[in-house]
């Protein structure tokens, strides 16, 4: 008995903590539709549990064999019965239908008129976001205005991946060649978690992303700021020293800083300075990370593109201060 | 010994079937068991890398599927079907005794991949398959999966798919052959 209360105990300790991906605390009305379906069946499935195990072991109990006891009597023909126990379970699967249906059709993917559009493209292991409308890219972070019905056109430049955010929606596939979508509109504000979930090669559980749903004026802000020209460097501050230090790099090759450098093949750097995280939403946006990061991505990301970084000490320390200026 | 190599017999074909099928099981849950180990904690409770986590759970999809649970149903109908309907064999013993061998043929070369890196220039030893059991293109394709590692899945697949086309033949046909008159 002590020990399967500690074992009791012990599953217990799952139930604390923090869980910013769970299902069970919807903030979309998709989010809500899944977890609203989801409690829906359950309290059937309970229901049927229920009555099966009682049944069950009342059968058990009655039923057993006891000495000088007569057979029991065999129900076989007992139209009543059959009938009975035929209608139930169709019932019951009609109760768990029209809901299902309701929600396969709730969450389809097509948001009402004037929703705010958005591309969303899975690289192998970033996420890059475009808004048509307001002309600006986004990277792993996802910024949406509270209460804006989203539409959400998802595609792939490589492999398949899924796109999911628990509290908001998902899952839907991002696969190359076709659009797949998905609406929902998000109703509160807050920072939501999410990640890829089909899997895409050996960084695929490093492939995260966030999602920052934002009051309307605080969106407006994020959009003005993302559309504005990077930042330039002040005359003789470390941060001009790193731009050079960029300039020179293999850093070129791949990334993009509007009016400093035009690689395609990784994010756009314009705004970096601007987001919580890098590397695919994996670590917060420090000096440290970065550090480490461009000194070597693969160590910390099995698989990612961008090789080890031969830079000195110092060119480092000013192509960080760069990058966290581009605001 | 020499016996067992060469049977014809569908009761020790369902004997052969069910123990080699048993030893892939094993192989497969130690997999799972690596699997469940390493996730005992975030980044790693054993230190396995990624290359060799998404190895193991591939190979361990892959054997339980179809190195475990297909070959075991093998083993029971090539054992019992006969018996139940009355047949002195399934309908072509030889087909038979061939498929099983074609499935011992695919297991064995599947899992060669755990030891061939060396054979292919690869800088560790394994290069068992990696993609998923799923298998889903385009991270399949030679431009996401560039070792042999997909090669083995896709062959060791193919393999395994010939025993299971000679082991239908030689069992659904047993009602058909021999025709009726040569079966008295």
């Amino acid at each position: 008995m002590p020990l399967v209360l500690a074992l009791v105990l012990l599953l217990l300790t799952a139930c604390t903590g923090q869980f910013p991906q769970s299902v069970f605390a919807p903030r979309s009305d998709f989010s809500s539709e899944l977890a609203g379906l989801f409690k829906n069946i359950f309290w059937w499935a309970v229901a049927v549990f229920v009555v099966v195990e009682t049944l069950l072991l009342i059968a058990i109990a009655r039923y057993r064999a006891r000495h000088g006891a007569a057979e029991p009597q065999p129900v076989h023909g007992h139209t009543a019965l059959e009938i009975g126990w035929t209608l139930a379970p169709a019932l019951i699967l009609v109760f768990i239908a029209v809901p299902t249906m309701r929600a396969i059709f709730a969450t389809a993917g097509h948001a009402p008129e004037g929703a705010l559009r958005v591309e969303v493209i899975g690289h192998q292991w970033w996420w890059e976001y475009r808004y048509p409308t307001l002309n600006i890219s986004a990277y792993n972070e996802l910024h949406l205005p509270v209460g804006t019905p989203i539409q959400l056109d998802m595609t792939s430049a490589d492999v398949i991946h899924s796109f999911w955010v628990p509290r908001l929606g998902g899952k839907r596939d991002l696969i190359q060649g076709r659009t797949n979508r998905i609406a929902f509109r998000a109703d509160s504000i807050g920072e939501y978690w999410g990640q890829c979930a089909e899997f895409c090669g050996v960084s695929h559980a490093n492939m995260r992303l966030r999602v920052f749903v934002q009051s309307d004026s605080t969106f407006q802000r994020w959009v003005d700021q993302q559309r504005a020209a990077p930042a330039t460097p002040a005359k003789g501050s470390p941060a001009e020293g790193g731009q050079q230090v960029f300039r020179r790099s293999a850093c070129i090759g791949c990334h993009t800083i509007a009016g400093v450098a035009q690689g395609k093949i990784g994010p756009d750097l314009s705004h970096v300075g601007s987001r919580a995280t890098i590397a695919g939403a994996l670590f917060p946006n420090t000096t440290e990370t970065l550090h480490r990061w461009i000194m070597n991505a693969p160590s910390l990301k099995p698989g990612a593109l961008m090789p080890p970084q031969n830079v000195s000490p110092q060119d480092l320390d000013a192509l960080i201060a760069y990058l966290q200026s581009l605001k | 010994m020499k016996s067992w190599l060469t049977t014809t017999d569908h009761k020790r074909i369902g004997l052969l079937y069910f123990w080699t099928a048993f030893g892939f099981f094993l192989i497969g849950g130690l997999e799972a068991l690596i699997i469940r180990a390493q996730l005992v904690r975030p980044d790693g409770g054993l230190g396995v890398s990624a290359e060799t986590f998404n190895q193991l759970f591939t190979m361990h999809g892959t054997t339980m599927v179809f190195l475990a649970l297909m070959p075991l149903s093998a083993a029971f109908f090539n054992y019992i079907i006969p018996l139940q309907i009355g047949a002195r064999d399934v309908a072509f013993p030889r087909l038979n005794a061939f498929s099983y061998w074609v499935f011992l043929l695919g297991g064995l070369f599947i899992n060669a991949s755990f030891l061939a890196g060396p054979l292919f220039g690869a800088d560790r030893l394994s290069v068992a398959p990696d993609a998923g059991w799923f298998g889903y293109a385009n991270l399949t394709s030679r431009q996401f999966s560039p070792g042999p590692n997909v090669d083995f899945w896709l062959l060791g697949l193919q393999i395994l798919g010939i025993a299971s086309l000679a082991l239908s033949l030689a069992v659904i046909l047993i009602q058909w052959w021999p025709p009726p008159q040569e079966n008295q």
